[in-house]
């Protein structure tokens, strides 16, 4: 079987958002992600009948990933601050 | 103008955005006018969506930032806070009999003259110990099956000495029923106890008895019966209905919304198949894919809201509540989920359940790692023991893997047992999870309609407001 691949600038997503994305492609499919000088490479394997809408969903789930982790940048602290705080707070109510 | 933008997620819906915080506020938002919130555009964002977006804390102006990071902390950790707040609902399993042989039936039910499946009148102080301990104020005891009405004299004690031992709560109580064994006497009963009545109507009369089926009545006409008898002459009576959805309800189109106004009947709870008891077994014959229900579903919303209609359906209501006012009172949408802090479930051979699905899938699996104890046991010694633990310490959404970055995650539920049923582990694939894309549906279903069309916002907040 043929892979279909996707190529990523590496400063534009981490592994994990990455990771995230390949989470939703169809189950019945395969990938390998390799680690370039600049890029992140995917490699989609799928049945031929669902290839071209696995390579566009997965297109789409690697653009959305792209934004969230540029949103994160500036915003993970505050998550986990907020998280943090909201938990400590509960524990010492207890 | 600067402002540092608050954490939040979002998903895509159609042509727009919808994008949630912690907190549990969203906002939706056109493609637009979400990729120039992501760009910090914000001189071209409409004022009244910009003053939306700071008001609902998804930006701030930069010196805010410490202020607004507490404000979120605080609504976070009430949000947290009321989900662990002690159960309100409490099932009692008089019996495991039952006069219907239903195809779906989830609890995995046994013939009418089974010996062996009835909860012993001697546990009955035990299981009020047991609510006690683990209720507030409000309590709502609920009789399920099997046919609860098959140990009338169960439920009637039962009744009884909870009324006598919670003198000082608030109690309702409700029966779950398909009607076979009701008669006068019992409706007079009912009635002098103001007990709610939970029944089941699946559609037309070629539906409802095939997915309902008895030996002994023809279930359509006897339910239809019983309603009109208890409209007539027993109206104080609180009937609430719920039709289970199978693959021949899929082409009955509106039907069964006709069959509720005919009735009279107000009030409808469209639900889908769930995957326990003989449900398992037979979801290839009975069951459908996301896709298909939801376009049933839809149909039948739009047929509610097109035409006018005075039926409020719960699913979509349930949905709403969770959304605007952050209801946590429906199981299935809790995270963490509804184990113990949803609903406890008292079995008819003494087990207890952390929720209806827990004693649904022991019924099949014989699990024990779902039985949480015995209604013997002391109850201070029930509750914090390693099986609540287990099956609760990984229902938090917002780190579960396919939930952290939901736009829904503030909103929907875990539900571990589903997973675990469908799935073998208690988090799920949700890539590969029934209740993840019905939910996720739901509510791509239910804010697009309320933000794009007038009638529909009308029609959910007239729901919202009348019967929350």
């Amino acid at each position: 079987m043929k892979g279909k691949i996707l190529k990523v600038l590496k400063s534009n997503i981490d592994e994990l958002s990455l990771r995230k994305s390949l989470y939703w492609i169809n189950t019945d499919c395969l990938w390998e992600i390799n680690d370039e000088k600049k890029y992140w490479s995917i490699v989609l394997f799928c049945d031929s009948s669902i290839a071209e809408k696995e390579y566009t969903h997965l297109n789409a789930l690697v653009n959305d990933h792209i934004l969230r982790y540029k949103l994160s940048s500036s915003s993970k602290i505050i998550r986990e601050n907020i998280i943090n705080n909201a938990l400590s707070k509960l524990a010492l109510n207890e | 103008m600067n402002f540092t933008k608050l954490p939040f997620n979002f998903r895509r819906l159609n042509d727009s955005v919808i994008i949630s915080n912690l907190a549990g506020q969203h906002q939706f938002l056109s493609e637009v006018e979400f990729d120039l919130l992501v760009e910090s555009n914000y001189l071209q964002i409409p004022h009244h969506i910009l003053s939306s977006l700071e008001s609902k804390n998804f930006i701030c102006t930069d010196n805010e930032v410490e202020m607004r990071e507490k404000i979120l902390t605080s609504k976070y950790a009430s949000r947290v806070y009321n989900s662990l707040l002690p159960p309100t609902l409490f099932l009692v399993v008089p019996t495991l009999r039952c006069d219907h042989d239903c195809h779906y039936c989830q609890v995995s039910r046994v013939s009418e003259v089974a010996i062996g499946y009835d909860l012993e009148e001697e546990h009955i102080n035990n299981i009020l110990n047991h609510i006690d301990f683990l209720s507030r104020m409000h309590i709502k005891i609920e009789f399920q099956g099997g046919e609860p009405l098959l140990n009338f004299s169960f439920v009637k004690k039962f009744v009884n000495k909870a009324r006598e031992k919670f003198l000082d709560k608030k109690i309702e109580f409700v029966i779950a029923t398909a009607l076979g064994p009701i008669d006068s006497d019992k409706l007079d009963w009912i009635k002098g106890n103001n007990i709610q009545l939970s029944i089941s109507l699946d559609g037309p009369e070629l539906i409802h008895n095939k997915n309902r089926p008895s030996k002994k009545i023809n279930s359509f006409k006897n339910t239809i019966d019983t309603i009109a008898k208890i409209q007539n002459s027993y109206n104080s009576i609180n009937i609430s209905a719920l039709s289970t959805i199978t693959k021949d309800s899929l082409n009955t189109q509106t039907d069964i919304v006709d069959i509720f106004t005919k009735l009279n009947l107000n009030e409808l709870f469209i639900r889908p198949l769930s995957p326990y008891g003989f449900a398992t077994g037979t979801w290839s014959k009975l069951g459908y894919t996301a896709d298909e229900f939801m376009k049933f579903y839809e149909n039948i919303l739009d047929y509610i809201v097109n035409s006018k209609l005075n039926v409020v359906e719960y699913s979509a209501l349930l949905h709403l509540k969770r959304i605007f006012s952050q209801s946590t009172t429906y199981v299935d949408l809790k995270s963490p989920a509804g184990i113990v802090f949803g609903a406890v479930c008292f079995d008819y051979n003494g087990n207890i359940f952390g929720s209806d699905e827990s004693r649904m899938l022991w019924a099949t699996t014989k699990s024990k790692e779902l039985i949480l104890g015995k209604v013997v046991n002391p109850p201070k010694d029930t509750y914090k023991n390693k099986n609540t633990l287990t099956l609760l310490k990984d229902t938090f959404i917002e780190v579960n893997p396919g939930c952290d970055d939901c736009s829904y995650s503030q909103y929907c539920g875990a539900d571990p047992v589903h997973h675990l049923s469908t799935q073998g582990d208690l988090i799920g694939h949700k890539a590969k999870s029934f209740f993840c894309e019905i939910e996720t549906k739901m509510f791509d279903l239910i804010l697009n309609k309320y933000y794009t069309n007038d009638s529909y916002k009308k029609v959910f907040n007239n729901w919202l407001s009348e019967c929350c």
